[in-house]
């Protein structure tokens, strides 16, 4: 249905605007013009405090959101301007979720919740569950296969839900503050995970967080304030 | 993607047995009423039509009146206007007719009574019956009613004088002890409404069935049963003036396919007969339409009822509502997570009525089980008739869970389906 572009920009947006209660007294704007360009390979931090408008900006994104104004493209194609049923699929096999409260399904075995992108990509059962196991073994979950989220602790839930993230094999992984519900032992744990994808497989990492200390660890800084981007530089602990 | 979403819907509803068993609760005991009504109800249809097939199928009977007011002087004029089949328009018919006719059954009712063996003392052993005059044919046609086992039906050249007999099986038991041979051929002296007793000749027996006469009596031994005699016989005796006219009879077709065309033609046949304006009027009648007469009716009724078990499956079906509704609420989180994972609308959607189709399934075989055994245990022990189940209530039911898992799962998977992603991930 959808050329990709196999160039190495993965994220294109323009002008990014996007307003709340428009049209009514209470309408506010919380992104102003933002432009961001995400190349191949890149691990990319978005830094802001709560009320910068990164969670907004995570939403588009992950196209859970529509802007208000602006220009998106991802992997060369407009996606601005799709019916709801092709953003899932584009969701489903270009963006790689990652969420703070871990998000799996209760009542599901780690296995299952890896399988399930697959189960909507449509990929057949036993190719989903080798590819599973694979990606489990490779989180360091290789043991816990057949355990529901419940008996596993944080740090191996947001190994799971890492894991669950890589299943399409997707364009960008979109982290949001994975480690802030982690105490900073298990935290680091976790952020090796993403640093090890990163710098052995080349998969592309987009970090919004509100912690500046765990934005050095990674290549490339983004400051959101307002709802603009006020600094881009590089990380100073960047592997 | 539907075994997954079958296997989804059994670990979401097995992680909350309990009120996955309450809402099942509802369906089962719905599902449960509408089958029993219809096992107990397509049970009753057929014993009907059981008891009913007793009178015989192939029967029909004919009867004639004058309709409309009847003026008359006195009671002679009176019966002098009252119709009568006569015996040129009996012949008639058989001329016409005859080939498709097995046999025709005419009947006297003379009166009850009491039979008791010649020289025995009446107050010791007697027999209560009733006396009817038949001919021959009666036999045939009422063959369920009174077929006869021994001995020979009447055949005299003067039946009018003929004062043999034939009895019941009961009567046998009563006044000879059950023994056939020693009863064939004996005299019995028959009191008649009280009247001086008359003398007649055993001449068969006949096998009395269920509906054969009136279980009014207090003991076995006080059963009356039908005593018949010569047609012609209870003709001379009777002195009712009334049942010396034949106003009706009855005749069974050779085959129980021509009964609804023979009841057709027999009625246009003798209406024909009759002067115009003569206020005389002639019905045929079948069982066969009476029989689907009266099992139209008990299915309508039975109908009626289940309707009102419906009610119950309409509660239920709420019930599965309500608790879906309250099912997708508490997973808000985990559909806006299979939403940002790349559900689309369809598939979540899918997912919860397959979970709500199941609780109605599951439910739906529950309450079938239960419907058949308590249609058994109505059919068996309250109302004692061998039970009917009805394979298209089984089907009825299933579809029937299956519609209302769809039905009322409908809304709240597509409340579901329709979720804003965002909201739907901050909701805790």
């Amino acid at each position: 249905m959808t050329d990709f572009d196999d160039s190495n920009n993965i994220i294109h947006m323009e002008n990014i605007c996007k307003r709340f209660y428009i049209g009514t007294e209470n309408e506010s704007e919380i992104l102003h013009h933002i432009s961001l360009d995400i190349s191949r390979g890149e691990f990319t931090s978005i830094v802001g405090e709560s009320g910068s408008g990164k969670s907004t900006l995570m939403n588009i994104i992950g196209l859970l959101d529509h802007p208000t104004e602006g220009s998106y493209e991802l992997m060369g194609v407009d996606v601005l301007h799709m019916r709801d049923n092709d953003l899932s699929r584009i969701r489903n096999r270009q963006i790689g979720f990652v969420f703070q409260t871990y998000n799996l399904i209760p009542r599901m075995s780690a296995l299952k919740n890896v399988e399930m992108p697959m189960m909507y990509a449509g990929i057949d059962q036993r190719t989903r569950t080798e590819r599973a196991k694979e990606l489990l073994t490779m989180v360091g979950m290789g043991e816990k296969l057949r355990n529901p989220p419940d008996t596993l602790s944080g740090g191996q839930k947001q190994r799971v839900a890492i894991a669950r993230a890589l299943a399409n094999d997707p364009a960008v992984i979109l982290a949001d503050e994975p480690t802030g519900a982690l105490d900073s032992k298990t935290g680091h744990l976790v952020m090796d995970i993403f640093h090890r994808l990163h710098d052995e497989q080349g998969i592309t990492i987009v970090l919004i967080t509100h912690s500046p200390s765990l934005a050095e660890e990674t290549g490339r800084i983004l400051t959101l304030v307002d709802g603009e981007f006020v600094d881009e530089r590089r990380g100073r602990n960047a592997h | 993607m539907l075994i997954e979403n079958i296997k989804l819907a059994f670990a979401s509803l097995s992680a909350n047995k309990l009120r996955t068993f309450l809402t099942m609760l509802g369906i089962i005991i719905g599902i449960a009423s509408v089958i029993a009504i219809m096992t107990v109800g397509n049970s009753q249809t057929e014993e009907n039509a059981r008891q009913m097939s007793m009178f015989g199928v192939n029967t029909i009977e004919v009867y004639m009146w004058l309709s409309g007011e009847v003026i008359a002087q006195d009671e002679e004029e009176y019966l002098a206007k009252m119709p009568e089949f006569k015996p040129e328009m009996m012949q008639q018919m058989v001329d016409q007719f005859g080939d498709r006719i097995e046999a025709v059954a005419v009947r006297c009712y003379l009166g009850s009574g009491q039979a008791g063996i010649e020289g025995q003392d009446i107050t010791k052993v007697y027999a209560n019956c009733n006396i009817m005059g038949v001919n021959p044919g009666y036999f045939t046609v009422y063959s369920s009613e009174a077929s006869l086992t021994d001995g020979q039906l009447f055949s005299s050249k003067d039946p009018a004088n003929d004062y043999s007999c034939i009895v019941s099986d009961r009567l046998v038991n009563n006044l000879f002890g059950g023994d056939i041979k020693k009863a064939i051929g004996s005299k019995i002296n028959i009191s008649i409404n009280g009247e001086a007793s008359l003398s007649y000749t055993i001449l068969g027996v006949y096998l009395m069935q269920g509906m054969g006469g009136g279980i009014d009596a207090a003991s076995e031994k006080d059963i009356s049963t039908t005593v018949y005699i010569p047609y012609a016989n209870a003709q001379a005796l009777t002195t009712d003036p009334y049942s010396k006219k034949i106003s009706n009879f009855s005749l069974a077709a050779k085959s129980s396919d021509d009964v609804i065309g023979l009841t057709e033609e027999l009625q246009a046949f003798f209406t024909s007969l009759l002067p115009e304006d003569s206020g005389t009027q002639v019905a045929c009648y079948n069982n066969l339409s009476w029989i689907e007469d009266v099992n139209a009716n008990m299915r309508r009724q039975t109908m009626s009822i289940t309707m009102i078990g419906a009610i119950a499956l309409l509660v239920g079906g709420i019930g599965v509502m309500n608790i879906m509704t309250v099912s997708i609420t508490e997973r808000t989180k985990e559909i806006g997570t299979r939403k940002a994972l790349g559900a689309p609308n369809g598939a979540i959607r899918m997912q919860f009525i397959t979970e709500a189709i199941i609780i109605c399934l599951l439910g739906g075989v529950l309450g079938m089980l239960l419907g058949v055994a308590a249609g058994y245990i109505v059919c068996h022990f309250v109302q004692g008739i061998p039970v009917a189940m009805s394979l298209e209530s089984v089907l009825v039911s299933f579809l029937f869970s299956f519609g209302i898992g769809v039905f009322f799962g409908f809304y709240p998977a597509n409340k579901a389906a329709k979720m804003d992603p965002i909201e739907a991930l901050r909701y805790e």
